[in-house]
């Protein structure tokens, strides 16, 4: 009778427990009181910035500017991240590239987020250019920024190809349609062509700076030339607003949304045990680029906004 | 004595006298009431858990998790029961296997506590929640693994300490296993170190 009494008391605490835990959940009230858990996204933009999914292994998948825009999309949809930390660390990359990131957090702000830059190391060019779309930019004194400009790079290698003894010939549709072939000295013409996609693509970049940093087209294209600035200078260029952190650009994040307290951090694109036990490449290096490009297996005319050498 | 009744008992000798208890329920095989408890305790939790996790937003997921935990569960405590029954045998066990899965069923009976205990984390500060719930569930999960001990002992009247190695036997295989798996893959991905 002990054993059955004891038995019977157990299974009505468990009861009483699973009827409380329904009607009575402090932590959802507390959740619903405070209108949910405010949250402050961090997304991290490393190594240079191109186009498509990256390289996929076993263990995940390495950052391409899908990945990216994917975590763009996650932030915007998720109802309790109020703003958005954009960690840039990265020379640059592939101008369509950048834009299409760029018009993805013109989204993201226009859908009522903030969006707040924190520079690494580099934020150059291309990374520059996603900078200049954010609400506030934030960067070291030492941060290497600017280089905003374009190029096109365009390989000769006609004599190499001589002395080795290759002869390639193609059947083309039309007179351009080899533009930048690597085989031949490009004609004055076709230099004309990309110099004029080029000035196009360096026009859309001053006006993503002009209009995103508030100034003047003619005086960005003064500091437009190409060139590296220190975050210091930049500074005094008005091409960044504040010097700080990571965590200053969380505070200033947080200021900017009107979260109260401490915000929770949500990252996205979080490094995992298995890409650092196994170093799977969670950016995509020049070197790789060089060797995709070599294979054939990116676009020849890919336009870089990136510094050639960093 | 009414099978309500006897069902009640076995399941106050299991939490608090574990040692005769699994050597009745191994011995009359009583696989009807070990699905009843085991059902209680996989279910019972489940239950408890929904609450938190309609709270962490994932309520929507929650009927197929429970789904996968109820038949997951079901399927593992099959497989589990069978292989300690072979490891026994090897060890010199001399119980059956249906004796076996009856008591490893019972065994389970600690999870119903977790219930209780995710009621009294909910009174806790937010900082000290996961904290409790977490020395609270491993405590549970200590009792589970005792009780798993205490019926494979039952069950194939084996000493303490060949039961202990019969349960630890799996746990520990799977966890070489697992260290050759990630040595193995690690020296074929890792890149050569540099001269």
């Amino acid at each position: 009778m002990f054993k059955r009494s004891v038995v019977l008391l157990l299974a009505i605490v468990v009861l009483i427990s699973l009827v409380a835990a329904a009607f009575w959940n402090p932590a959802a009230k507390r959740q619903a009181r405070s209108g949910g858990v405010e949250k402050i996204a961090i997304i991290y933009v490393e190594g240079v910035i191109m186009g498509g999914r990256g390289t996929g292994d076993i263990f995940g998948e390495s950052s391409g500017t899908d990945g990216i825009i994917k975590q763009l999309h996650k932030a915007r949809d998720d109802a309790a991240v109020k703003a958005v930390v954009l960690r840039i660390n990265s020379p640059g990359g592939s101008a369509p590239a950048s834009q299409e990131v760029g018009t993805e957090i013109k989204k993201l702000r226009a859908s009522g987020k903030i969006v707040v830059t924190s520079m690494g190391d580099v934020a150059a060019s291309g990374g520059y250019w996603l900078a200049a779309v954010t609400d506030k930019i934030y960067a070291n004194p030492a941060t290497m920024t600017g280089s905003i400009g374009v190029y096109i790079p365009y390989a000769n290698w006609e004599e190499l190809y001589k002395k080795i003894g290759i002869y390639q010939e193609k059947i083309k549709s039309g007179a351009h349609k080899d533009i930048l072939s690597p085989e031949r000295q490009m004609t004055q013409e076709e230099r004309a062509i990309i110099q004029g996609m080029v000035d196009d693509l360096y026009n859309q970049f001053v006006a993503v700076v002009a209009e995103g940093r508030h100034m003047d087209p003619a005086k960005v294209r003064q500091l437009a030339d190409g060139r590296i600035y220190t975050g210091s200078q930049a500074k005094e260029l008005g091409l960044i607003d504040e010097f700080g952190t990571m965590y200053d650009a969380i505070d200033g994040a947080a200021q900017l949304s009107g979260i109260k307290g401490k915000p929770e951090i949500k990252e996205y694109g979080r490094t995992t045990p298995w890409s650092m036990l196994f170093g799977a490449g969670d950016e995509v290096s020049l070197e790789k680029l060089f060797f995709r490009q070599v294979r054939h297996e990116l676009p020849i005319t890919a336009p870089l906004a990136m510094p050639e050498q960093w | 004595m009414t099978a309500m009744g006897r069902f009640l008992e076995n399941v106050y000798d299991v939490l608090f006298q574990p040692g005769a208890a699994m050597r009745l329920i191994a011995g009359q095989r009583l696989c009807g009431q070990a699905l009843a408890a085991f059902l209680l305790s996989t279910l019972i939790p489940a239950v408890a858990g929904y609450y938190p996790a309609q709270a962490a937003g994932i309520g929507k997921f929650y009927p197929v998790i429970l789904l996968l935990q109820l038949f997951g569960g079901l399927f593992f405590w099959f497989v589990s029961s069978a292989v300690l029954h072979l490891i026994a045998e090897f060890y010199g066990g001399r119980g059956s296997a249906a004796g076996l899965f009856a008591a490893t069923g019972f065994a389970q009976l600690p999870r119903i506590l977790i219930a209780p205990l995710v009621v009294l984390a909910m009174l806790l500060p937010a900082g000290a929640m996961p904290l409790f719930l977490g020395l609270g569930i491993l405590g549970i999960m200590v009792w589970v693994l005792v009780l798993e001990v205490s019926a494979v002992k039952g069950a194939h009247e084996l000493s303490g300490a060949k039961a202990i190695l019969v349960v630890l036997t799996p746990l520990l295989t799977l966890l070489a296993a697992f260290v050759a798996l990630v040595t193995l893959i690690g020296t074929a991905f890792l890149p050569a170190w540099p001269g």
